[in-house]
């Protein structure tokens, strides 16, 4: 049996175990801080809506499609730090949360919930990743804000990590791939290849004697490659590459390759 | 034991039933076309094009929507979302579990889904982002949920799967129709066949989920294209089931490919026992060739052109455009169509067969400067043809979005105009615009279809009619933002569409003839203007009967189902009034007849081919007022319907 302090301070990880606050919060606050940022950064990374509300109905749903079970509960929104745009303000509003674990929740009890979408109808419902009595986390906003921060540099940090090149230019033409190209099927979803002639202005990485390099981008406008940065003459940015060995080129296919030059420092830190 | 002149009676009241039945033309459609997008989504402007839809026909209230709808940073990382309604595609929401790449500006590559027969399981045929060409098949028990879809297959260099399923003794079989691009020599050279149109097949797709014991599903490639091809086959390959085991697919076999046009054969292939013998889907054999694969027309062209087209509506043409479907009532009864090039001018075609695919008819329907075809045949043999239409030039391009039906292989036709929009408004953000296929269905006698199409809140853009569930003014034709002020641009939406027959009680049309059956609940009142007459009453349609297991009696099989005994007691019905049991056509149905203490109670077994997957066909009970009833006097009669799996047993049969 927990006593009635430790189940206040109750703290529900994504592997969706209850452990308490002593373990997980605050002595890692105190004695190991890298591990409470860790736990952090683990429930921002998974989260798209990170928010605090006070929990009004217990096996309840916002939303018919909702099937109610002892894990539903409707929670009103009163302060959100992480929330997709689209969703608009849900200040005041009320939620549907899939809890890992309702043991010993109560309305009128409030948290800080780690959630990421679920379903989006008439209403919204989210499925929580972690939650924190409120009041836990001194200053959620920074601590979030700056976990938010953390994992977008981690990310980018492995994009240069894998990277054969990352170079500042400028592209000063575009065509077709000139030399013909690999092998490939005849497919609606073909990359239709294009290269980027970019006049290297700084390389932080690879050959440093490199002044012009020619990095492939899909033409086609196909879903499939939709997500892909292309390019165009006259950007001015920094290029983060990869040599395919396939193509026998360089190229800069996830959306993180392809950072403004504003990101400059930030991109020097993280090349460190 | 029946008299005879009773028999003499009914066959004629049989036949006034069935001449009242086909003089009334019957066939009025109730037509609902709902814009997707849901409420929580006012301020969306994506492009969700190329739409998909899955009904479920253990319970058809269960559907399911996919387009290249983005988790727009609230779906968790690396999850797209479908579309899930749980009330008939009257409202939807969007559902966060599809395994995709985070921030997809599209959710998805390439997706279809469908529902099994039978187990409420939703499989998903995706091309999985990141990446270009890489096949996931999936699976989900509660398409609600919020479970990601597990990953049932996943391998690269496929395109453009298809996916259909159903369920045989309880296990989902799931057949995806592909490009398996790994066996095209574009991409390896001779040393592959070239032969790249597949089925990927599972006849234990839901083993998964049934311990003990958990045999994972196994899925087997089979490659469907016998001849040469130019180095591979077109990209749309798909599949029909029929409950019976026969399954057909349908595809291009490319025999050359120019780089702006395939020459093409359009191939229908058959399998008569689920795929599950040794050499499937050769069933159908081409007796010009001796190949297995009968090639409905040869040597077509099929124009290529991978980008967005100014001429025909910002769609492109990268030969996509075939549709199969098979007559659920007939398995020999199949409807296909392709799209090519006749002339300069872009063609979609329909044909029918009556013999298993081994002769086929002339063009049926031909439609111009059209695209995404989709076939659909529903419980009582009507034939649904969904596609769109670019008409008009420059500025005023619009796509109309049509569903024909038609009862006589489109001799005539019910044309329903689903939207018509303009083409030009949004700007194509990516390819396709409107999508390399739409979807179209039928559960029983109900259509269900999809299509996505320019969203602007134009009344006068939906000749049937639309509800829209995101924020929008249709006086101003403007799309709201959630505070219901703030416009939003116009956009590419998916809209959902079903199309139910309306069955007209014959005695509206005919009163003259009649009495008249009020039906209040569990009571019947039967009033005759004159002797001799009679008065007809539906039995409440398409009530849902779900088969748990075999029933006693029930030969076992693919496709073998089970309807249960329907007994219907009548009490307070005397001698004065005979009752039949006719079926939709006018046909007197089988069936018992037994005095009770304080009436009569009927029972009877729905024939299994009255029976899609489950559904109850359309029965009418027919009253006979006998010499001794009294005419405008109301005659109560309590009725109630009881299932069983075993016939009824008393004594006193009438």
């Amino acid at each position: 049996m927990r006593s009635k302090s430790q189940r206040r301070i109750m703290m529900v990880l994504p592997e969706g175990v209850a452990i308490t606050l002593l373990l997980c919060v605050l002595m890692p606050l105190l004695f190991r801080p890298a591990l409470a940022q860790s736990i952090l950064e683990d429930l921002v990374r998974q989260s798209t809506f990170i928010f605090e509300g006070t929990i009004t109905k217990l096996q309840a749903a916002t939303m018919p499609i909702v099937s109610v079970s002892d894990n539903t509960i409707v929670v009103k929104v009163e302060r959100i730090y992480h929330a997709p745009k689209l969703l608009g303000d849900r200040t005041s509003k009320e939620v549907t949360v899939l809890v890992k674990d309702p043991t010993g929740l109560q309305v009128g009890e409030q948290a800080l919930f780690f959630a990421q979408g679920w379903l989006l109808g008439e209403g919204v419902a989210v499925q929580e990743m972690g939650r924190l009595k409120k009041g836990i986390l001194v200053n959620p906003g920074e601590h979030i804000a700056a976990a938010g921060q953390s994992i977008a540099d981690q990310n980018l940090q492995r994009r240069i990590a894998s990277a054969d090149v990352v170079v500042m230019g400028k592209v000063s033409e575009t065509k077709l791939r000139a030399e013909p190209d690999r092998p490939r099927p005849i497919t609606e979803h073909d990359p239709q290849w294009q290269e980027a002639i970019l006049e290297v202005e700084a390389v932080f990485k690879g050959d440093a004697s490199l002044k012009r390099i020619v990095v492939l981008f899909p033409g086609t406008l196909d879903v499939a490659w939709v997500n892909v940065p292309k390019f165009k003459v006259g950007q001015e940015a920094i290029w983060i590459l990869h040599r395919d060995p396939t193509l026998q080129a360089y190229t800069a296919l996830d959306p993180l390759d392809f950072q403004p030059k504003n990101q400059l420092d930030r991109v020097r830190d993280l090349i460190k | 034991m029946s008299h005879p002149w009773r028999y003499v009676c009914w066959n004629l009241l049989a036949m006034l039933a069935l001449l009242l039945s086909a003089s009334n033309v019957t066939h009025a459609w109730e037509v609902k076309v709902i814009n997707m997008t849901p409420p929580s989504l006012s301020g969306e402007t994506n492009q969700d094009s190329e739409p998909n839809l899955a009904v479920n026909p253990a319970n058809p209230n269960q559907i399911a929507g996919s387009a290249f709808t983005p988790g727009q940073g609230f779906c968790g990382p690396n999850l797209a979302p479908i579309y899930v309604s749980i009330d008939s595609g009257n409202t939807w929401a969007l559902n966060c579990i599809v395994p995709s790449q985070t921030g997809s500006l599209t959710g998805t590559g390439d997706i279809t889904v469908r529902f099994s027969a039978t187990t409420n399981n939703l499989y998903a045929g995706i091309l999985r982002q990141p990446g270009s060409l890489r096949l996931n098949i999936l699976r989900t028990n509660n398409f609600t949920g919020p479970a990601a879809m597990t990953v049932l297959v996943d391998r690269n260099n496929v395109d453009q799967p298809y996916v259909q399923a159903t369920t045989v003794t309880g296990s989902d079989r799931v057949y995806v129709g592909d490009n398996d691009l790994a066996f095209s020599t574009f991409l390896f050279g001779p040393g592959v066949s070239g032969q790249t149109a597949t089925i990927d097949q599972s006849v234990n797709a839901n083993a998964a989920c049934c311990p003990p014991p958990p045999p994972p599903p196994t899925f087997t490639s089979i490659r469907i294209e016998r001849r040469t091809t130019a180095g591979q086959d077109g990209p749309p390959i798909r599949p029909a089931i029929h409950p019976d085991g026969t399954i057909y697919g349908i595809f291009y076999g490319w025999r050359a490919f120019s780089g702006s046009a395939a020459t093409a054969d359009v191939v229908v292939i058959r399998d008569d026992v689920g795929g599950t013998g040794p050499s499937p889907f050769t069933a159908l054999v081409d007796p010009g060739d001796g190949l297995a694969g009968m090639r409905v027309v040869q040597n077509i062209t099929v124009p290529w052109a991978n980008f967005s087209q100014p001429g025909f509506c910002q769609e492109r043409f990268v030969g996509s455009n075939i549709s199969i479907a098979v007559d659920p009532r007939n398995s020999s009864t199949v409807y296909i169509a392709w799209a090519d090039q006749v002339g300069t001018t872009y063609t979609l075609h329909v044909r029918r067969s009556l013999d298993r695919g081994l002769t086929w008819s002339t063009d049926l329907r031909t439609i111009t400067t059209a695209t995404n075809p989709a076939l659909a045949i529903n419980s009582n043999g009507t034939v649904g043809f969904l596609y769109q239409q670019c008409t008009g030039t420059g500025a005023a391009q619009q796509w109309g979005t049509h569903l024909e039906l038609t009862n006589d292989a489109f001799e005539t036709i019910q044309d329903f105009v689903l939207a018509n929009v303009s083409a030009n408004m949004p700007a194509p953000v990516f390819t396709p615009y409107i999508g390399d296929y739409v979807h179209l269905m039928a559960v029983a006698s109900t259509f269900y279809g999809i299509f996505s199409a320019n969203n602007t809140p134009n009344i006068a853009n939906f000749p049937n009619r639309v509800t829209y569930q995101r924020n929008a003014n249709f006086a101003t034709n403007t799309l709201l933002n959630l505070d219901r002020v703030t416009p939003v641009a116009a956009s590419i939406d998916p809209f959902f569409v079903k199309v139910s027959e309306i069955s007209i009680d014959p005695c509206r049309l005919h009163p003259w003839l009649c009495g008249v059956a009020d039906l209040e609940r569990d009571l019947i009142i039967l009033r005759c203007p004159f002797r001799e007459c009679f008065a007809i009453d539906p039995i409440p349609r398409n009530c849902l009967v779900k088969f748990g297991g075999r029933c006693p009696g029930c030969p076992p099989g693919p496709g073998a189902l089970c309807p249960p005994y329907y007994h219907v007691f009548f009490d307070g019905l005397d001698d004065v009034w005979d009752v039949g049991l006719f079926d939709a056509k006018g046909n007197l149905v089988p069936h018992q007849q037994f005095k009770t203490p304080t009436g009569i109670v009927m029972s009877f077994r729905p024939g299994k081919e009255d029976y899609i997957e489950g559904q109850i066909g359309d029965y009418f009970l027919a009253f006979k007022m006998g010499p001794e009833g009294k005419p405008e006097v109301e005659y109560k009669v309590k009725v109630r319907v009881e299932r069983s799996e075993q016939p009824y047993k008393q004594a006193g049969q009438r």
